[in-house]
């Protein structure tokens, strides 16, 4: 008998119950992979500089500066991004704001996550270690389906982002900051509760508060091709 | 991941059986095979026009191994659960396939991972040795060393040829 031949005979008959792709799972596991990735590296990014220059606050607090919050879509989870990757944060809320400070930790690392007693809602999210209010990306404003997952982004000062990909694209990347930006409108698109407005790139803006959203893709494509994507994507914000 | 998933729908009863080869039982093949998958799917749009059952083979011994060296390596069971029989298997089947799997699972993990991209997975030992960061002439010695623990084990005497690698 063949090496090969001997391998074949060691295996026993395929159990009736995993003779099918358990593909859901597959799927669980390939979002959970993602969003680690994505912290992971946004952590990284920011580290070594891609993006910003948000200066650590004075060593004697070792407070640190964070950039933008993102809120999970039932508004309970805070997501903080900052520079530094060891980090802990400490909260206090009241009905008009929430007041985040980070502080360098000598145990905790990666992502830091603030789960609120009550949902974010309209209150704005300051940053402990200056005072001031930040942007808050709303994971809710972020299109779903069309086989979409999210992948790791590093966002220009005053600017949240997030990208999402597909294998065989074109990738996604969905911006928010306060910054209006110019261009000429050339239509509206509905957007569940929102409504969008198209510019060429093309691109698709839709406001909320003082907030400004963009969704751009990362090729060329035409008009009606964009406005068919933007179409083809679940809208509940 | 239209097309990734209708692979991965074609290609899972192979690739879990040589899931189990490397571990020995189901559950772990198939906890094994989906964490191999959820690392492709990322590397998917280059793969795709390749030889993905090879790749994924080669990530299956690699992760297989890397298992091997953690501490925790999740729920080991006490005892040995008897694999679910699907059709009615001769006794002589199932006699053999018992011998052969407790001596797979008495070689050295290395070892049993060389075997199963050598004559499973057909890889050249060129390919093996590339796919487990290994030099050819250790592939060589890892093949050749479970091999001759295969032929001396007293209930496989005589089922392996000995012209072999």
């Amino acid at each position: 008998m063949e090496p090969t031949d001997l391998l074949e005979a060691a295996l026993p008959p395929l159990p009736a119950d995993l003779q099918i792709a358990p593909l859901k799972q597959l799927r669980g596991r390939i979002r959970r992979r993602r969003r680690v990735r994505f912290a992971l590296l946004t952590a990284v990014a920011l580290t070594v500089g891609v993006g910003i220059g948000v200066p650590l606050a004075g060593r004697k607090s070792e407070t640190v500066a964070w950039q933008y919050a993102r809120v999970d879509r039932s508004g309970m989870i805070l997501t903080l991004i900052a520079v530094g990757t060891c980090l802990e944060a400490t909260s206090k809320a009241d009905a008009r704001s929430v007041v985040i400070t980070l502080r360098l930790a000598r145990h905790q690392c990666a992502a830091v996550t603030v789960r609120l007693a009550s949902g974010l809602g309209n209150r704005i999210v300051i940053d402990g270690s200056d005072g001031r209010a930040r942007l808050v990306f709303r994971d809710s404003e972020l299109p779903s389906g069309g086989g979409y997952v999210e992948a790791a982004d590093a966002a220009a000062p005053g600017t949240a982002a997030v990208t999402l990909t597909r294998p065989g694209g074109p990738n996604l990347r969905v911006t928010a900051q306060t910054r209006v930006r110019g261009g000429v409108p050339l239509g509206s698109i509905p957007l569940g509760r929102r409504t969008g407005t198209l510019y060429a790139g093309p691109e698709l803006r839709w406001e909320v508060g003082d907030l400004v959203y963009e969704l751009s893709v990362d090729r060329a494509v035409s008009l009606p091709q964009f406005q068919a994507l933007v179409a083809a994507l679940s809208w509940r914000q | 991941m239209d097309d990734f998933e209708a692979y991965v729908a074609a290609a899972w009863p192979r690739l879990l059986r040589s899931a189990w080869l490397l571990t020995g039982n189901w559950h772990s093949a198939e906890d094994l095979l989906q964490t191999v998958l959820s690392k492709v799917y990322g590397k998917w749009p280059r793969l795709r026009d390749q030889a993905p059952d090879a790749y994924i083979r080669a990530a299956l011994a690699n992760t297989y191994l890397t298992w091997g060296r953690r501490r925790w390596r999740g729920e080991v069971p006490t005892e040995r659960l008897p694999e679910f029989l699907v059709k009615a298997d001769e006794p002589s089947e199932i006699a053999l396939r018992e011998t052969v799997a407790a001596a797979l699972a008495r070689l050295p993990r290395r070892q049993r991972a060389v075997l199963v991209l050598r004559f499973h997975a057909d890889l050249t030992e060129a390919a093996t040795a590339q796919a487990l960061g290994l030099s050819i002439g250790t592939v060589k010695s890892y093949t050749a060393r479970a091999l001759s623990t295969l032929r001396a084990d007293p209930a496989l005497r005589g089922a392996l040829v000995e012209e072999v690698c």
